[in-house]
């Protein structure tokens, strides 16, 4: 117990003393998720038209400054409205005349163009009735449902904390194919040391760093993008299973090779498209139809997944249970294969 | 109670015989020093001895343990000089002493380690920082931390410096005062003389001699050692022959002869001298020495 206790001190030291340790596993993270965040994370309600109007009559422009959908400029002269639409200030101009209403678009804006459209024809419906004394029987009243609404980065922080513990669990695994290559472990059979405890004292280690970073991310997706703090602590269950899992795939793939640059290669290779196929920093819908099986295999998708459930409550895509089973799955295959085949020397 | 016994110990690798049918016994409280050439399987003995190798054929046992079928019994209580110290590279001298000495049921105080190492000023530097030299004297230092009762060192003194080299003899005089047991390899041969009770040397897996220095030299040397410098030799084949000489060793660098009647040689490396045959500007005279038997047993200079 005093050698595990030590060995544990050591571990912690020997990774803390480390710039570079310290910079993937705490630093990285946190600049990944800022770059993202800035990149992507630009978004908010819908941006309102931006409409320069025309307006030979004088009422149809003041009626449609009361929509909140809308932006209203008015313009003069048609020509300078449409210079100011090509040079993107507008996203429409509608040019009213008598009897008749020019709406001009360019091709970005089709769709807004569209739900323009519409709107201008019951707008002007509705004044055309008016004029004639009908009011409209039947009206239309809008009514606010609230349903959580996630954005970018709240499906992107679980995703960088799947990530970061996947890397920590796969790459960690390194330090021990270092010593092995070296053959101090070989040596370390000399003195009384039992050799397993290295091994637990280093999962050990490894597993509180999880914890770490954990705190940490969610801490700094709460600082820079006011992303929720998770409420229950039923996500930490997931941290542990899913640190759990990549941990025993890195010394899986430790047991597999000789030297620290061919682990290092097939870390890489494992890692590298599981970061980009597993869906965790952006919805699999939007990747092409032929690659959405691949997501499915990979346990970063299913722990990716939890953790968004967990996290933050976005709805589970393939479900817990699913995502338990498939981890646990991952899990045991990888452990069993670490421990048959795992060498000393 | 024999510290170490080893009978007919062999290990082959292939078709190579690393040792081959060796046999010693090392008392407690001995200094025993295995000496040998590189490559001539005295790190092998050391690992198979120690249990990091499993052997092919003979006995072993240490402090009266058979290290394969009794590791526990006998790692708590030798201490086994090995590249292990930059094992965490990030922790200091210090934190790596207390860290292996917590491996051990019992421990000597790490200053006491420190002190016995001359690594004192190092303590608390990152053992990724020290010298080849320091890290050889620290891995020492590892091999005693546990305060046991023999001790293995593994060439403790190659590649260092003549001062360095000197303050590790210190190291194992004091272990010899404590009444440990040391087990050295070293292929130094002044350095086995000076330190070691008894010595066998080994060649190409197998001791072709065994005893106290001393005895060693006596035993196959009751002769002397005359040196020339083998650029003042002109015709070697012209000192054999010569009654007074009873053998002769040619190298690059000297001719040595050996002798029973110094009077005689210097008479008739004289009259050599005369004929042209040599010069005798740079003659010298010495006790022979292990190298001797060495180069007697085998026909080749331990370092070759």
């Amino acid at each position: 117990m005093k050698a595990f206790t030590y060995l544990v001190l050591a571990h912690l030291k020997n990774a803390f003393r480390d710039r570079m340790t310290l910079f993937w596993f705490f630093v990285f993270p946190i600049v990944f998720m800022l770059i993202f965040g800035i990149v992507f994370g630009r978004e908010g309600a819908p941006s309102a038209f931006m409409v320069g109007t025309v307006d030979e009559e004088g009422e149809t422009t003041a009626t449609l400054g009361k929509s909140d959908l809308l932006r209203v400029f008015q313009e003069g002269e048609i020509s300078s409205a449409l210079r100011a639409l090509r040079a993107g200030k507008y996203d429409l101009v509608i040019h009213i005349q008598k009897g008749k209403v020019m709406l001009y678009y360019s091709a970005q804006n089709a769709g807004k163009a569209q739900a323009l459209e519409g709107h201008l024809k019951s707008m002007l419906l509705e004044a055309e009735l008016r004029r004639e004394g009908h009011t409209p029987t039947t009206m239309v009243e809008k009514i606010l449902v609230e349903i959580p609404h996630f954005r970018q980065m709240d499906y992107f922080l679980p995703g960088i904390l799947a990530m970061a513990l996947m890397q920590l669990g796969l790459f960690g695994s390194l330090d021990f194919v270092s010593l092995r290559e070296r053959k101090i472990i070989r040596h370390l059979g000399a003195t009384p040391l039992r050799r397993e405890l290295l091994l637990w004292s280093e999962i050990m280690v490894r597993m509180g760093v999880s914890f770490l970073q954990t705190g940490l991310i969610i801490t700094a997706g709460w600082l820079f993008f006011r992303v929720q703090v998770p409420e229950s602590p039923s996500f930490l269950f997931w941290v542990l299973l899913g640190s759990a899992t990549f941990v025993s795939l890195g010394y899986c793939i430790a047991s597999f090779t000789k030297t620290i640059e061919s682990a290092e290669g097939i870390i890489q290779m494992v890692q590298f498209p599981m970061m980009f196929l597993s869906g965790i920093f952006f919805p699999p819908e939007m990747m092409p139809e032929s690659l959405r099986l691949i997501p499915r295999l990979l346990p970063l998708s299913y722990f990716g997944d939890a953790l968004r459930h967990t996290m933050i409550g976005i709805p589970t895509q393939f479900g817990l249970t699913n995502d338990l089973l498939i981890l646990l799955g991952w899990l045991g295959v990888s452990f069993f294969l670490a421990v048959r085949f795992f060498r000393w020397e | 109670m024999w510290a170490v016994l080893v009978e007919e110990l062999r290990k082959y690798y292939g078709p190579v015989k690393a040792v081959d049918g060796v046999s010693f016994e090392v008392p407690l409280g001995e200094v025993f020093g295995l000496l040998g050439p590189n490559g001539a399987g005295k790190t092998t003995t050391v690992e198979t001895v120690t249990g990091l190798l499993r052997r092919d054929q003979g006995r072993v046992l240490v402090l009266g343990f058979d290290p394969l079928m009794n590791p526990s019994a006998v790692k708590s209580r030798i201490g086994v000089q090995l590249q292990i110290a930059h094992l965490f590279p990030r922790l200091t001298v210090l934190e790596t002493i207390r860290l292996f000495g917590s491996f051990y049921p019992q421990r000597r105080p790490a200053e006491e380690v420190l002190a016995l190492t001359g690594l004192g000023e190092k303590a608390r530097v990152f053992v990724d920082k020290l010298s080849g030299g320091q890290l050889k004297r620290l891995s020492v230092g590892l091999a005693l931390v546990g305060n046991v009762e023999v001790v293995f060192l593994d060439e403790p003194t190659s590649g260092l410096d003549p001062q360095a080299r000197r303050s590790l003899w210190e190291v194992i005089l004091t272990l010899r005062r404590e009444g440990k047991t040391v087990f050295l390899t070293t292929h130094y041969l002044d350095e086995a003389e000076k330190l070691c009770d008894r010595v066998a040397i080994i060649d190409q897996g197998k001791i072709i001699a065994l005893g106290k220095p001393r005895d060693l030299i006596t035993e196959h040397f009751v002769e002397k050692a005359v040196e020339i410098p083998r650029s003042e030799v002109r015709e070697t084949n012209a000192l054999t022959g010569i009654p007074s000489i009873t053998r002769v060793s040619v190298d690059d660098e000297k001719v040595t002869l050996y002798t029973l009647n110094l009077a005689q040689v210097f008479v008739d490396l004289g009259q050599l001298a005369e004929r042209g045959y040599l010069a005798l500007r740079n003659i010298v005279v010495r006790e022979a020495t292990l190298e001797d038997v060495f180069l007697k047993l085998t026909g080749r200079r331990i370092r070759d």
